[in-house]
């Protein structure tokens, strides 16, 4: 995962350049930030197993950090995320998952008879388009 | 396939839990521990040059003079794999190593301390577990000068076991017992007995029931139950176990078959212990069980009997415990390994030894064996900073967030911590996270405090000014010297004001989690004096009780040495640890006077005026 995020920085570089550059074209900005998003997260489902945990969190920080998105604050979204009831089987993931659920970036794995994140179910190549899919349509 | 190892020495066992014999010759008598952690701050992201920051400024603002002296990387310090069998120092983050960062922390009058974890990785990820290398691990630590290790429980291979995936508790409870069989070696087509589940006494808490598919009864969460989560008390049982009486006809050889039943739902696993007490009922020195089995079994679904040969048995009433304790056995000895590889690099070591498996083994029975303090609970914040966030904090939650949360569950904990043992460990502080107001942190330090707690600081101390509201709480001597006081004990819950009237029979130990209340905390002092604390922890305002000095000392009149003096004290002095302001009380009672929400009334109370026959 720690390569995972090294790459995340590395794009952060381009992008940043790439803002620069097309501060006026706000179009433009989101039609390339959305091939970036499917570069990252089907370039990384690809490349690395992944796990869905690890996936929440490298989604969460990229929209966090490179796409400058703010996380849900209202606590009675985020009440929502305590339903789940592997939320805080990984301690370091919480926010992550809470925040890309809430979004609706991610889906649970399992709704019935509980609600269950699948956090250790491996991210595949379809995970990763339907997350970035589902980070354009937040975009726009 | 892997298992946990044998267990030889019976100080690992549940039964020795209250021997009170510590292990491995740890060093005991230490306060709680004071300093700061990078966690809350700056989660993963923690680097050389922000601890190096942290310590100056840990001297600049004068904490190390009020006791803060450990300066604690937490999780993210290290290169996510081993570099040739040994952990190494992530090179972006600390690129000078973590000698030079220890050495540096060192030269500032401070001590420096590490984390890592007992599983095969940490929490955020990186494979470098002791697991399997705490020989080697412990050699580093010595060789950086570590003076504290936090050491997690994260990819622990003995307890994974989550809501997640049911097939994850294998090692930490038994399978579904549907009932035993008794038979003599020499007449095995006559069993001396077969009894059911419903013949079964139940030996402590949690063991539930189910029929298999085909209709027969099944006990099962025979095991000891997570206390990662606030949803149980620590007081009481924490376990279950069946026990089957069985009458012998004579001393001899007996096969036992257990039945048992397994499905993948909560609660069944596939390691069983089974112990004999052979002693009669009568005697009043019943000897120590005997483990006879205690081990996993193959895999297997649906019904499945284990058979154990030639088990001695004696004529009489034989007490046989179907049970698995070795969710707590395996983490103590977990943690022991890593203490048996300091003690081996460095025999005369007395490095700081934080468990922190978040009270989902109760180590508050056994952590004193090994540790200095033990996590009672999962994380007190899922939100911690960044450099330039300063992470969030709350007061409450339905979880494990939240000063409350973790308060509630301490504070009725204190005959589990003291200088011979070591502290419960509530998690760091959160002071200075956003959604917390100056109230709040007050109270937060206050209750740690009392609660003999650990003070590890959790904020950018670049967000801190000498004298400020932050200054003024986390540098508040005259409360840190009751959380140091060298009696070492921690306040009791003498009394609780719940604001819908109902009353509470024994606030000591009672788990209470609504927090439309004020709580009364009485804690010894070695000099003779008494700290008392008046905690609201509603969001409203409240009228806290009034309160008979003469009276609340009464439950901790074993543990303060001047007991008479404070009976026969005429009048008593009064300090408030927040306003500083001294007062005579004309007599032993302190008046009722409204608390806002979240706020506290705390003073050090000193006898004056004793009576005259106090003289004598």
């Amino acid at each position: 995962m720690y390569y995972l995020v090294e790459r995340v920085t590395q794009m952060e570089t381009s992008l940043t350049e790439y803002r620069e550059s097309t501060n006026t074209n706000p179009v433009l900005y989101i039609e390339k930030e959305n091939e970036k998003i499917r570069y990252l997260l089907t370039g990384f489902a690809d490349d690395y197993e992944i796990r869905k945990k690890n996936a929440a969190k490298i989604t969460h920080v990229y929209m966090n950090d490179i796409l400058r998105i703010s996380d849900v604050t209202d606590p009675e979204l985020l009440q929502k995320a305590t339903k789940l009831k592997d939320l805080y089987d990984c301690r370091v993931c919480v926010k992550d998952i809470t925040q890309m659920y809430v979004m609706g970036i991610m889906d649970a794995a399992v709704k019935k008879p509980v609600l269950l994140f699948g956090s250790e179910e491996l991210f595949t190549k379809e995970d990763a388009q339907r997350t970035a899919a589902r980070i354009i349509k937040y975009l726009n | 396939m892997r298992k946990p190892n044998e267990i030889k020495d019976f100080e690992y066992r549940y039964d020795a839990f209250d021997t009170g014999k510590v292990l491995l010759g740890k060093k005991k008598n230490h306060l709680p521990a004071m300093g700061w952690n990078s966690w809350n701050a700056f989660g993963s992201g923690n680097t050389e040059a922000l601890t190096k920051t942290m310590a100056d400024k840990m001297v600049e603002l004068g904490l190390d003079k009020c006791g803060y002296k450990y300066v604690v990387l937490d999780d993210g310090c290290y290169l996510p794999k081993r570099v040739d069998g040994l952990l190494a120092n992530e090179p972006v983050k600390f690129p000078n190593g973590f000698k030079n960062l220890s050495d540096y922390v060192h030269s500032k009058g401070l001590k420096f301390g590490m984390y890592n974890d007992i599983g095969t990785n940490l929490c955020a990820g990186a494979e470098v577990g002791t697991c399997g290398h705490e020989t080697e691990d412990a050699r580093s630590y010595i060789d950086w000068g570590v003076d504290f290790l936090k050491v997690d429980n994260c990819y622990y291979l003995w307890d994974n076991a989550t809501f997640s995936d049911p097939k994850n508790a294998d090692f930490v409870y038994t399978p579904g017992i549907l009932g035993i069989k008794v038979t003599d070696v020499t007449q095995i087509e006559l069993p001396i007995c077969e009894l059911t589940v419903d013949d079964a006494e139940l030996v402590g808490e949690g063991i539930k029931f189910d029929n298999t598919d085909d209709g027969f009864k099944y006990a099962c969460s025979i095991g000891t139950f997570d206390g990662t989560g606030p949803a149980k008390s620590p007081i009481g049982a924490m376990s279950g176990e069946l026990k089957f009486t069985v009458n012998a006809p004579k001393d001899g050889l007996y096969n036992i078959n257990i039945d048992c039943y397994r499905n993948e739902t909560e609660g069944i696993g596939r390691w069983i212990q089974l112990a004999i007490d052979d002693a009669a009922n009568d005697s009043p020195s019943s000897p120590l069980r005997r483990i006879v089995f205690d081990d996993i079994l193959e895999e297997f679904e649906g019904k499945y009997t284990l058979t154990l040969k030639d088990i001695p048995l004696r004529g009489g009433n034989n007490q046989i415990y179907i049970m698995n304790h070795r969710r707590q056995e395996n983490t103590l000895s977990s943690y022991a390994r890593l203490l048996e590889g300091l003690n081996k690099a460095n025999p005369d070591h007395d490095v700081i030894y934080s468990i922190c498996e978040w009270g989902k083994t109760q180590p508050h029975c056994w952590g004193y064996k090994v540790g200095d303090s033990w996590r009672i609970l999962n994380d007190i914040t899922f939100n911690v900073g960044s450099d330039g966030d300063p992470g969030k904090a709350s007061w409450s939650s339905d979880y494990t967030p939240g000063v409350a949360v973790q308060y509630n569950k301490c504070v009725i904990m204190d005959e589990f911590c003291g200088l011979d043992k070591g502290w419960n460990d509530p998690d760091m502080l959160m002071i200075g996270m956003n959604g917390l107001d100056n109230t709040m942190n007050r109270t937060h330090m206050t209750m740690w405090c009392m609660m003999n707690a650990p003070l590890m600081l959790g904020l950018d101390l670049r967000r801190v000014l000498k004298g400020d509201e932050l200054w003024n709480i986390i540098a508040n001597d005259d409360l840190i010297a009751v959380n140091q006081d060298p009696l070492g004990i921690a306040a009791k819950r003498v009394m609780v004001k719940m604001n819908n009237a109902r009353k509470i029979a024994s606030p000591s130990t009672e788990y209470i989690t609504d927090n439309d209340r004020i709580d009364v905390l009485v804690k010894p002092l070695f000099n003779g004096d008494i700290a008392l604390s008046v905690i609201n922890l509603s969001e409203k305002e409240l009228e806290m009780p009034e309160i008979d000095i003469k009276t609340v000392i009464n439950d901790i009149a074993d543990k303060i040495g001047n007991y008479e003096v404070f009976t026969n004290s005429v009048n008593f002095s009064i300090f408030d640890f927040w306003t500083k302001k001294e007062l005579l009380l004309p007599d032993s009672v302190i008046k009722t006077r409204k608390l806002l929400p979240h706020d506290n009334y705390s003073v050090r109370i000193s006898p004056v005026n004793l009576k005259e026959k106090c003289h004598n």
